[in-house]
């Protein structure tokens, strides 16, 4: 599998992966995941997952097993990287799969020369998960005899077909144990039915930027509180009526709602001049988005918070709603956000004008939504 | 012949008070309008001139610096005049940031001769 198309980059983030689907609703890209020395990748359509991908050293873990890994942390470090359609398209066809959402008639046996290339076992092709010497939480690998596919317990077959086989899940997904310490994660699933796994030539990771530096602090669940571990269901394969293209899919269950909190932020991120977001309190980055060096944004931010909550009750102007700090090279702007604050970094060709109107919305909503 | 030059600033439309402050909060002139200075706001004014000098030296060699500070119904505008010193305008929201902003470029020369 070649790289996967870039896509352009909405923001680190840090949250459990269950986060990731049910906050994903209108995005349409991939999920570049870095946990320790490894790095994956989730392709999603609209709050639906396409393929799950992770990669450490040579050991490579794909669809349901990739999820547990997911799964597997607490929380994990992730690039929110958006697609066009082609880029999607192109994405889509790199991890050999297709549109969930195309509609394939259920035509009848092809007929023509057949050119089924049986799939070797994943066991030579996917080895499991190696134990990154760092991470106490990842099982050890567990070491499974895999039934070599055979060609007669697919249906007969006349004429070329020029699909590529897929093999039993059994065969291709290393189950991963459960760790110990961690109750909250969904036993691994075993699909009775072929999954989709790209095991034809060399696999390779999309390429994940590594420019960002990830917080050395504990990393800490953001905006989703309310999201925990051990509510993240166990992955659900929804029966498929065509099962060339179907399965290829792994669909755990999508979530309806649309995180508004994302879009707001991805969208101020979006703006002109925005070179970083953070959403910050005064023991963590929740949330950062942009390539800047976080721990020093949110240091400058506290320490402008620290005077703003200082000052604010010796006026008599009631909260402080914003502050802007302006250096010759860009802008540093602070202001509450919900029971956080929020940090943008910008350059200083930016409309602050632009920005208060924002902020000041932010602002009312925050408490609207407190009154309520 | 300072306060004159404030005048400028405060005859604008909804700025409520103009001070020019050192870097460490004390103050070597002020006017205003419609409001009071009142130990409270004096403290609060040093403690906006003391945290705005310890941002700018989270950045290295204490650059230039102004800053926008705003609530509900008024806002701060810090500008730097002078090595350490800067002006304060404080406005009610209504106010006119590029009218000020205007003002500032335009008398700067002046204030900065006076110091």
């Amino acid at each position: 599998m070649k790289p996967l198309p870039e896509g352009k980059s909405l923001g680190w983030m840090q949250a459990p992966a269950s986060w990731i689907g049910s906050h994903t609703v209108r995005f349409i890209g991939v999920v570049r995941v870095v946990i320790q020395d490894g790095e994956g990748f989730i392709l999603i359509k609209k709050g639906k997952p396409l393929f799950y991908y992770f990669k450490q050293g040579t050991i490579e873990l794909k669809g349901h097993t990739a999820l547990d890994y997911f799964n597997s942390h607490p929380v994990i470090e992730f690039n929110l990287c958006k697609y066009n359609p082609d880029e999607l398209a192109w994405a889509m066809k790199l991890c050999n799969i297709e549109d969930p959402d195309r509609v394939v008639p259920k035509g009848p046996a092809v007929y023509g020369s057949v050119s089924r290339e049986p799939t070797a076992p994943s066991l030579t092709l996917v080895p499991s998960v190696v134990k990154p010497v760092r991470d106490a939480g990842i099982p050890d690998p567990v070491v499974i005899a895999h039934p070599v596919p055979t060609v007669s317990k697919e249906p007969p077959v006349t004429g070329s077909v020029s699909r590529e086989p897929t093999a039993p899940a059994l065969t291709l997904v290393p189950p991963v144990a459960r760790p110990a310490r961690d109750t909250g994660i969904p036993h691994p699933v075993v699909v009775p039915h072929p999954v989709p796994t790209v095991t034809k030539g060399p696999v390779v990771p999309g390429p994940v930027s590594r420019e960002h530096n990830p917080p050395s602090h504990p990393v800490v669940p953001p905006v989703a509180k309310s999201v925990q571990v051990k509510s993240v269901p166990d992955p659900v394969v929804v029966p498929q009526p065509d099962p060339t293209v179907e399965e290829r899919a792994v669909v755990p269950p999508t979530v309806a709602c649309e995180d508004p909190e994302v879009t707001l932020l991805s969208q101020i991120r979006d703006l002109d001049g925005i070179v970083a977001l953070a959403v910050f309190n005064d023991t963590r980055t929740v949330i950062m988005m942009g390539d800047e060096d976080s721990e020093a944004l949110v240091k400058i931010a506290r320490t402008m918070l620290g005077t703003a909550r200082k000052m604010t009750p010796r006026l008599p102007w009631g909260p402080f709603v914003h502050m802007t700090f302006q250096i010759p090279s860009g802008n540093v702007i602070i202001a509450p956000y919900h029971d956080n604050n929020l940090c943008l970094l910008t350059t200083r060709a930016i409309n602050i004008g632009h920005i208060r109107r924002i902020l000041r919305d932010l602002l009312q909503k925050s408490v609207t939504e407190q009154m309520t | 012949m300072l306060k004159e030059i404030l005048n400028k600033f405060l005859i604008l439309h909804d700025v409520r008070g103009v001070i020019v402050v050192r870097e460490d909060g004390g103050i070597v002139e002020s006017i205003k309008s419609g409001m009071e200075y009142n130990d409270a706001f004096m403290a609060a004014v040093s403690t906006f001139m003391v945290g705005s000098k310890a941002t700018a030296d989270t950045f290295g060699n204490s650059p230039a610096f102004m800053v926008f500070m705003e609530f509900p119904d008024y806002f701060l505008l810090l500008a730097p005049l002078k090595e350490a010193f800067f002006l304060l305008v404080i406005a009610q929201n209504t106010a006119n940031i590029g009218q000020i902003n205007q003002a500032m470029k335009k008398n700067r020369e002046d204030l900065v001769a006076l110091l």
